[in-house]
Order: C-alpha cells, then structure tokens, then sequence
C-alpha cells in the first residue's frame, strides 16, 4: 500500500516573472516543488495553482481540506507592499491556517506565513543573500525541532532573497540563523494551523541556481556580486559544470561547497521531515491512509 | 601605556623549507605568528626559535623561564610516520618542557598536534585529506563557547586552514573547544603538569596571500590530491586571492570565493590570538614583574 498525500502547490510568482525565468531556462517555481516533493514521496498527488493569475481560483476553505499539505514556492514580490498579488497571498495564508492543513514553503512562503500570523518582514540591512548561505545554524529549539531530524548543527544551504523575517508573532519559534540573516527558519504555530517556513531554497540545485543567477547576471553586477557580465557567465558555467559531475571536487572546493548542497538527501532534509511529521498524521487524522 | 609581553615563537620548519618559501617571496609560519602578535601588540618583544633544525639555539642564550608565553605554529612536517624523524622528535621534547615550565602555550595546526603528541594524545592522517584554504563552519561546542579563548568570536565561523593530519585523542585534563564537518578537533586545550596549552587546528595567523603563496608553492601536490585541474587553474585562484587580500573591499571576490569577514578582517581573524595573550600571557608577566 502507497502513501498518497495530497498536497496543494502555491506557486506565487507574477506570470510576467514565470515568463522571464523560464525564457533563461529556469524549471518554474511550481514544478520544482513538485519534483522535490514527489522526490521525498514519490506517490504524493501535486496539485499546482498560480494565485497572482486573474481568474485564479484558490479553494475554498472545504476544499482546502481535501489536501494533507500546502508547500507554497518563493516568489519575486515583496510582501510588505499593498498589491492586490500580495494580499490575496496573505488572505490565502491565513485561510490554511484556519483550517488546519500543514504548510511548507520557501523564502518568500516563510514571510507570508509569518506575516498572516502577524509577524514583520523589512528590507535585509545586510542587503542581498545570494548563492549560499553559509554557516547556518540552528538553534537550540532547532536542534530539538522535527523539521530538522538528521540535518547538522551548521549547514549551508541555497538563498536569494532581500527581504527578511524582523519580528515572528507569538507562537513561533525561530529555528535557525546565520550572520546574513537572524531568521533562517521558523516554525509557525497559528490558529489550527502549523507552518514550517525556510528562508533558504531547499527545492533549488546547481542547475537552477545557475539558471537563476543567469537571468539576474546584470542585476547582480550592478549589486557588485560580479565585476561584470563575463565575470557571471564564468560562474554561472562553473555551477552548470559541477551540476553535470559532481565528480568535479576541485570545482566544489573552489565554489566551497559540500554536501550540504551537493547531496539531495542532505539539502531536503526538512521537506522529508515535512511530510513524515505533519503530512502523514494529517492524513491519518482525516482517515485517507 | 605600551604592553610588551615577551613571547617565543617556534619556527616548525626545517631551514631548507623556510628559505625556499622566502626565495619566493613568501614568509614563514614564524614570520606570520610574527606579524599577527605586533598587529595587536605593537610593544611585544618577541623572538623566534628555530624549532626543527637540529643545530638550534635559544635566542641570545635566554631561556625559556625568561618568556611569558611561548608559541608553534605550522610545518610541513608529519608526525604519522615522522615519530623518529630528529626534526619532530626535538619539537615533541621542546613542547615537553614549555608543560613542564609551566609557559603559557599557543599552538596552531602542527602545533596542536605536537602539544597532543607531547602529553599522550594521538595525531593520525585524516580520513577526508586534506582540508586546505579555509576551513569552513567550525563551530564552537559549549565548552568553546565559554572559554576565554573564544571571547567576541561567534558561534560558527570559518579560518584560514591547511593540514593533512588531525588529532584523533587528547589526554585526559583536555577539552574539546571546536569542530566542523571536515576534522572534530579543530580547537582544544590541554592541561598538563604545570603547564595550559590552547590550540587550533586552522591557522589564524596566516592571511589569504600567504594561502595563495602555499598553493603556489605546492602546485603540483595540490594537483594531485585533485584541489585543482591544472597549475592555470591554481595560480588563478591563487591571484584571486592576493588581489582580495589587497582589496578587501572587492565584494565580488569575497563572495565569488565564499569568505566574509571572519577571514578578511584581522581583528575578527586575530581574535583566538589576541585572547590568548590577554588570558594567559599578560597575567604571567605581571607575576614576574
């Protein structure tokens, strides 16, 4: 007998930002949730709707319930601006934590958990985290968490983002940090709802982060992460290189990086934690197993 | 008011070693011990001790009474298969008597090793090679964070780093003070007879030009051990990191090599050092004065 959660993927990306990142040959936010996700479990069902489409029809509370999980991908719109995109996003997250199902997400899916919550995010005085960030580091709560079951102390992980968590509601409990970035998971315990929110990019690997930094080549010189376009199409091959063969020590001693990256069963750790503890008692206590 | 502890640094390195790194224009071990302890201490009045030559004097005839802390650094030497090499076994005598003498003593990488070899630990070839560059998210274990040596260091961070071998036991009266994925004894202290030694298996001391001359100076080993594909690709690195280390400020290349300020900012890289003369050289110089 299979396990076969039904879990609901909120891809929050504006169609004009899909369009963009799938035009420099970046998988769509969506659907690398959905590979990491039926990675973890592979008979999981994946439903993937887009929220900032007009017309877009998000469940309703009822039928949110049919689903054991809502993963929620990263998204390019700041979530302390008042757009019709952000609020519906917010007003969506906070239907999931009414009624009840886990949640899982990424960067921008960590800070409308938090926020729906009533928590703050505000620009990273740090500026941009981009690539790896490195050295993160759980915190005692961290360690003791279930999200973080046979990962590390200290990891590094992928990351880009310039917004951050300032302020968690009550309720939570920050999980993780580096010097880059004081939240960088947290554990969001809400109305019937529990959200694990990451600010780094699990779903992400070298071929996406490479796709990714490509289609921000010029953005990212003028930030002063390349000295210029050369510089980034050097570092963007040098990913693509080290994606194809991971054989390549010398490239990831030169990248510096290590399995924390390199190795899937490492970075996903917290997506298969997600499922074993929050998804599959959900679907106990709803009677689909 | 100046501050000029009296402090001796041992010269790991045979003499045949040392003027090849200096006909290349690079420095010694001794010669970045040097630098650092004068970066903090202007005043100090230090003396270095060619420790591995087997014709060696105590500077000026002084002896080791005369000094408030005594300090070894790294070498190319190995104690696995080195244990009757006269050049290892004179520093495990030497690192005999600074216990017996009770001098404060520091040790950095071989160091370390000598001090474990010394009171009765074990130092082996480590099981993952070489660890080369910067040793990345050590991290301090609650003993490390409470000692005096880590004082104003974070919780995780990283260092300049290159060994071949680790310490595998400590004798009893040691402490564990850091570790990290790649060697479980990056940092320890051992108390024997009436002696305090501190210990790190990184190398604050060096800064990333003498990283660069090292990987110069080693090319072909390096090679070898597959750290690069081939010399251009070594002596390319290498210049990326001399030109960072004249221009902290090039971003680009910090983040392009994965190094932030735990590296390229002396005060932060310094801090195990400068700790170590404050916790335990000056208050050995104000009991002999």
């Amino acid at each position: 007998m299979g396990i076969h959660p039904r879990i609901l993927v909120i891809d929050g990306y504006l169609k004009s930002s899909r369009d963009e990142l799938a035009a420099g040959g970046a998988t769509g936010a969506g659907d690398q949730y959905v590979k990491m996700l039926t990675q973890a479990c592979p008979d999981a069902k994946c439903d993937v709707i887009f929220p900032c489409d007009p017309g877009a029809s998000l469940p309703t509370g009822a039928a949110l319930s049919d689903y054991d999980g809502v993963a929620w991908t990263g998204c390019s719109l700041t979530v302390f601006e008042d757009t019709p995109e952000v609020n519906t996003q917010i007003g969506f997250a906070r239907a999931c934590f009414e009624s009840g199902v886990p949640g899982f997400g990424s960067c921008w899916a960590a800070q409308i958990a938090v926020v729906a919550a009533g928590g703050i995010c505000r620009p990273n005085p740090n500026g941009r985290e981009m690539g790896i960030a490195r050295k993160i580091a759980l915190t005692p709560e961290g360690r003791g968490h279930p999200m973080y079951e046979g990962k590390a102390s200290v990891f590094d992980a992928f990351i880009s983002h310039v917004d951050e968590i300032t302020h968690v509601p009550s309720g939570s409990v920050v999980l993780s940090g580096n010097n880059f970035t004081a939240v960088q998971s947290v554990s969001v315990v809400y109305k019937r709802g529990v959200f694990w929110g990451l600010q780094y990019h699990p779903e992400y690997d070298l071929r996406e982060m490479a796709r990714l930094t490509w289609c921000r080549i010029d953005v990212l010189t003028k930030l002063g992460f390349f000295q210029d376009r050369q510089a980034g199409e050097d570092y963007v091959a040098q990913l693509e290189t080290l994606h194809e063969d991971h054989s390549r020590e010398d490239l990831a001693w030169l990248l510096g990086v290590d399995n924390d990256i390199l190795n899937e069963d490492v970075r996903r750790a917290e997506v298969r934690n997600w499922i074993d503890r929050l998804v599959i008692p959900t679907m106990i206590r709803n009677g689909r197993v | 008011m100046s501050i000029s502890p009296r402090i001796l640094i041992g010269e790991g390195n045979t003499r045949e070693r040392n003027e090849k790194l200096l006909a290349a224009g690079a420095r010694t071990g001794s010669g970045c011990y040097q630098q650092a302890i004068k970066y903090l201490f202007p005043s100090a009045r230090v003396d270095i001790l060619m420790a591995a030559d087997l014709d060696t004097q105590m500077p000026d005839g002084k002896v080791l009474d005369d000094y408030d802390g005594f300090v070894l650094g790294g070498s190319g030497l190995n104690l696995p298969g080195g244990e009757h090499d006269p050049h290892v076994r004179q520093q495990v005598e030497l690192a005999k008597t600074v216990f017996e003498a009770g001098v404060p003593f520091l040790g950095s990488c071989w160091g370390l090793q000598i001090a474990a070899a010394a009171t009765g630990g074990q130092v082996s070839v480590n099981p993952r090679g070489r660890e080369l560059g910067i040793a990345r998210k050590i991290s301090l274990t609650p003993e490390g964070r409470g000692s005096g040596f880590f004082d104003g260091k974070v919780g995780v961070f990283d260092s300049p780093a290159i060994h071949f071998d680790e310490v595998t036991h400590l004798p009893s009266g040691s402490t564990i003070l850091a570790e990290n994925g790649h060697t479980s004894v990056q940092a320890a202290s051992i108390k024997h007879q009436r002696g305090t030694f501190w210990g790190i298996q990184y190398h604050p001391e060096f800064d990333l030009a003498h990283i660069a001359d090292l990987v110069r100076s080693y090319t072909e080993l390096l090679i070898g051990e597959g750290f690069y594909k081939d010399n251009d690709a070594a002596l390319k690195h290498a210049g990326q990191m001399d030109v960072l280390h004249q221009n902290p400020d090039r971003q680009d290349l910090a983040w392009l090599l994965g190094v932030d300020r735990d590296v390229l900012d002396p005060r932060i890289r310094f801090r195990e050092i400068e700790n170590w003369i404050v916790h335990q050289v000056l208050p050995r110089m104000a009991y002999r004065t």
